[in-house]
């Protein structure tokens, strides 16, 4: 099935369009432009993100993530944003597990991907509800038992999609999505992880 | 020596591009570092069979004339079957020359190789697209124990060792061997990262006569959405047998191979499997209710269901848990089908992009008189096939002959 080149339309009978040209909310000229510009300058393509985190109090913390460094240069997020974490029985109430931020990114990544796959492929969608769950045995984490892993033994993420297409061609944004999911490849392949006391 | 053209490699494409350029007159010589299906010949294993069925081998003026015409040629009788071509086109061929380089010069391209010199007006690289194995960089992480090996030095189960092996790549290769080395009662494992499913037959024709009549062989580069991406496409999931039987993941875990995700990395005297599996499995399986959607709105639309039997999907991939993790001690043999990508250090760098492939449009190269053939989808879908390379050397033969047209009327 092929598709047709995105030429954006706003729905409304506006005159002309006032912002750079949106398919699902994804500015997908602005993408492919950014796309074209990395694959002639493939070191403009090395990122960095950070997330700088401050102890509260017990297990309780708060992650500020303000910085990040792309295309060559340093870069503010709109926002200081934050996210707070903390264990559901044995903390103070200041957010929810680690664990589950993993699940949130997860969920957030793979939904991401399927907007702007969707965008890409011209298929407008009006929903896109995912739902992450991971399974974990916490003798591992506990230090009970020394053959149990201490991350999620499994990860089941179920995505629920409205859009103007066939379901075949909503499921394939799925996988489509996946394939170039950061997170997804970090969950399912090795990541090399160094953590030192600061120098 | 001076001559027009200069083809560099006498196995399929070499040969027909070498027919083309004797239906218009233009002398060129072939040169070949082995024997005429030289790659045929040293690097396939012993059962290989084409994947295409036998009508499918049509090159420029000469096809499969044999008595078995829906079934799929041995290695042996492709070899066969390029030599009578080359024998019968008189084809210039030079056996037993490599190529050490070929420099552009002020009046065309000066070919050096291990019996001489060649200057010539146009090039045409014809050496094919799976010279040189690509295997990670996690190969020089196993223990030193191990039998490591590509296809193309994979000849037969005998000449492995007695203990498991696994099998990094799902493609046609990879699913091939595996299950070679499975019906001979080895205990395999394969690993699949992205991979692209099709049945053998499809409502009693066989999936290429599918693909040929529908025109999905025939698709060109220029329509292509993503060009870059139809190029890395896995090799399909197919063999060629007499029973005409399938081979995907469900065919394979049939037979009792296990399937475990893409080779993603080695701990210790651990490997460790990719947890994506699922993932590509499902991708194949949309991919391929896709295609035959696509075949049977063509067989609707060209009134050909009534001769046909009726449309049906292939169960889902269907999975066992598959593990994300294999102690290798269990493993003494690792088979590597992890692909090809062809080398060029005979050529000038600037014809090369930066990971060193020849930059192309359509074939012809960044260098007006010189041409490459055979390369995945490079004119058309079917560009690497053996039935492919003979309407790319048609069309190719063509600009070829305009060029020095327009280098004979410069000169004038």
């Amino acid at each position: 099935m092929t598709t047709t080149t995105t030429t954006t339309t706003t729905t409304s009978m506006s005159e002309a369009p006032a912002a750079p040209a949106e398919f699902n909310g994804v500015p997908v000229e602005k993408l492919r432009g950014t796309i074209a510009k990395l694959t002639d300058n493939p070191e403009l393509a090395a990122f960095q993100f950070t997330a700088r985190n401050e102890w509260i109090e017990g297990t309780g913390t708060t992650s500020t993530i303000h910085e990040w460094y792309g295309v060559g240069t340093d870069h503010f997020h709109v926002a200081e944003f934050t996210a707070s974490a903390d264990h559901p029985t044995l903390g103070h109430g200041h957010g929810p597990t680690p664990q589950e931020y993993v699940l949130h990114a997860l969920a957030a990544c793979l939904a991401a991907g399927v907007a702007t796959t969707a965008a890409n492929r011209g298929i407008k969608l009006s929903r896109i509800d995912t739902v992450a769950r991971g399974k974990i045995d916490v003798q591992g984490v506990l230090g009970i038992d020394p053959d149990v892993r201490n991350g999620f033994s499994s990860v089941e993420v179920e995505v629920d999609i409205d859009g103007d297409a066939p379901r075949d061609a909503l499921d394939a944004l799925i996988t489509a999505s996946a394939k170039r999911s950061a997170v997804f490849d970090m969950l399912t392949s090795p990541t090399s992880v160094v953590v030192t006391p600061k120098a | 020596m001076h001559t027009t053209v200069t083809i560099i490699g006498a196995g399929q494409a070499g040969l027909a591009m070498s027919r083309c350029l004797t239906e218009r007159s233009i002398d060129h010589v072939v040169l070949e570092r082995g024997e005429v299906a030289n790659s045929w010949r040293t690097e396939r294993w012993d059962s290989l069979r084409l994947l295409t069925p036998n009508w499918m081998t049509r090159l420029p003026s000469h096809r499969y004339e044999g008595n078995d015409p829906d079934g799929y040629m041995t290695a042996q009788e492709v070899i066969g079957f390029l030599a009578g071509y080359g024998e019968r086109i008189d084809a210039p061929v030079r056996t037993h020359t490599e190529v050490e380089s070929v420099v552009t010069t002020s009046s065309g391209f000066r070919t050096t190789t291990t019996t001489g010199v060649i200057d010539s007006a146009a090039v045409v690289v014809a050496t094919g697209a799976c010279s040189t194995p690509r295997i990670p960089a996690i190969a020089a992480e196993l223990p030193s124990r191990m039998h490591q090996l590509t296809p193309i030095d994979y000849r037969n189960p005998d000449a492995l060792g007695n203990g498991r092996v696994l099998v990094v790549g799902g493609s046609a290769s990879g699913a091939q061997i595996a299950d070679e080395l499975r019906r001979h009662g080895r205990d395999v494992v394969i690993a699949v990262g992205d991979h692209v499913r099709l049945p053998r037959t499809y409502r009693g024709m066989d999936i290429h006569w599918w693909m040929d009549t529908v025109g999905i062989l025939d698709e060109r580069y220029d329509e292509m959405e993503d060009i870059g991406r139809a190029r890395r496409l896995p090799s399909l999931q197919l063999v060629g047998t007499p029973e005409k039987r399938t081979l995907d993941l469900n065919a394979l875990h049939g037979v009792g191979v296990e399937l475990v995700g893409r080779f993603a990395g080695v701990s210790g005297t651990t490997a460790q499997f990719s947890g994506s599996f699922t993932n590509f499995c499902a991708a194949a399986d949309l991919k391929l209710g896709r295609l035959l959607d696509t075949i049977d709105e063509f067989a609707a639309d060209h009134g050909l269901d009534a001769e046909l039997a009726a449309p049906e999907r292939p169960e889902r991939t269907v999975l066992p848990t598959a593990p994300t993790t294999l102690d290798l001690g269990s493993v003494d043999t690792v088979v590597w089908a992890t692909g090809f990508r062809p080398d060029y250090p005979w050529l000038e760098g600037d014809l090369l992009d930066r990971k060193g492939q020849i930059v192309h449009d359509g074939g012809v190269m960044n260098r007006p008189g010189m041409y490459v053939l055979g390369l995945p989808f490079a004119r058309r879908r079917k560009s690497s096939f053996l039935d492919g390379v003979g309407p790319d050397a048609q069309d190719l033969s063509g600009h070829l002959a305009q060029h020095l047209d327009t280098l004979a009327t410069a000169a004038s």
